[in-house]
């Protein structure tokens, strides 16, 4: 009776320290914000879908043209850091002819956005995606029309 | 509980009355042992930095991203928030931003732009000119994140 009435003891004594370790918030989660932060890169900045005119050198960013595709990861340096590229992101805009796709690290694109659509998204390596539609300019042979464009960004849980 | 410690005395006689009070003074001891590991506990937790140091890594550290990504110039400063105080080295270095005191450090990484160097930062906590914002800009063809103390002149930050 007396080993029983100690190990109750001990078990609501240890119960109290872990349910307080419950409470604590060691952890923060900024994937949403930065495929946010990534999605209006790829809308805003020259960095982005941007068109550049290799006559002047002008750029001129929230324009998609068919040649922004090498641009974005060149120019962007989310795989420098040494932890990983952490982010991928795909563009579809409608050009006369049929959709073209922008990527942003393409082979993990493919592979993350596999398994969002398998269902993959809680726990470590769970996938998270964003996705918006916006109007945007699109130049194509000298014509400019405005379309709406579809960009995904998915992101992988640490 | 007499009565029971008089069963006891009476099935084990003088020994089992001892073995009660060893037993009760087993359970206080354990007992008291157990409440001061768990003041501890609460203790370090009150006094643990890992989610500050962690938010002003992660704040600044996307800052740095978003000032990359801004298609002109930007200058932005970053103030304290409420209680959370800036009261730690802070060190730039290999695409991270990382932040530290005598408990540990916390890290995260920022985007650079080939084309556009960042200077490094390498701040120190001093108690009596703390660091109260950070300014941080992108101006010609330099990203820059400085740490504004206390008492210093700024076009910008109010310090």
């Amino acid at each position: 009776m007396s080993i029983v009435r100690t190990l109750m003891l001990i078990f609501v004594l240890l119960s109290l320290v872990l349910v307080a370790n419950v409470f604590l918030v060691r952890h923060i989660d900024t994937r949403l914000i930065e495929s946010y932060s990534l999605m209006n890169l790829l809308y805003y900045s020259e960095k982005g879908l941007a068109l550049e005119d290799s006559e002047t050198g002008r750029v001129y960013s929230g324009v998609v043209s068919s040649g922004n595709t090498a641009k974005i990861d060149a120019n962007f340096g989310y795989n420098e850091a040494k932890l990983g590229p952490f982010l991928a992101a795909k563009a579809t805009a409608p050009l006369p002819g049929g959709s073209k796709e922008f990527y942003y690290n393409s082979e993990l694109f493919k592979d993350w956005n596999f398994l969002y659509l398998a269902g993959l998204t809680k726990g470590v390596g769970g996938i998270n995606k964003v996705s918006a539609l916006k109007k945007m300019p699109v130049a194509q042979s000298g014509t400019v029309r405005t379309e709406e464009v579809k960009i995904e960004v998915v992101s992988r849980n640490a | 509980m007499g009565l029971r410690r008089l069963r006891a005395g009476r099935k084990f006689g003088k020994k089992g009355a001892s073995m009660v009070i060893l037993l009760r003074t087993f359970d206080l001891v354990l007992a008291a042992g157990l409440i001061i590991i768990m003041i501890k506990f609460w203790g370090n937790a009150r006094d643990d930095t890992f989610l500050e140091k962690n938010y002003i890594a992660r704040d600044v550290a996307m800052l740095i991203t978003t000032s990359y990504a801004s298609p002109g110039e930007l200058t932005y400063c970053y103030y304290e928030v409420g209680d959370l105080k800036f009261n730690f080295n802070y060190l730039l270095q290999d695409s991270q931003i990382f932040v530290e005191d005598s408990k540990g450090k916390a890290s995260y990484r920022y985007v650079e732009d080939k084309k556009l160097p960042i200077a490094l930062l390498n701040e120190k906590y001093n108690k009596e000119k703390p660091v109260v914002a950070f300014e941080i800009s992108k101006v010609g063809k330099q990203v820059k994140v400085v740490a504004k103390r206390k008492g210093d002149v700024s076009d910008t930050c109010k310090t």
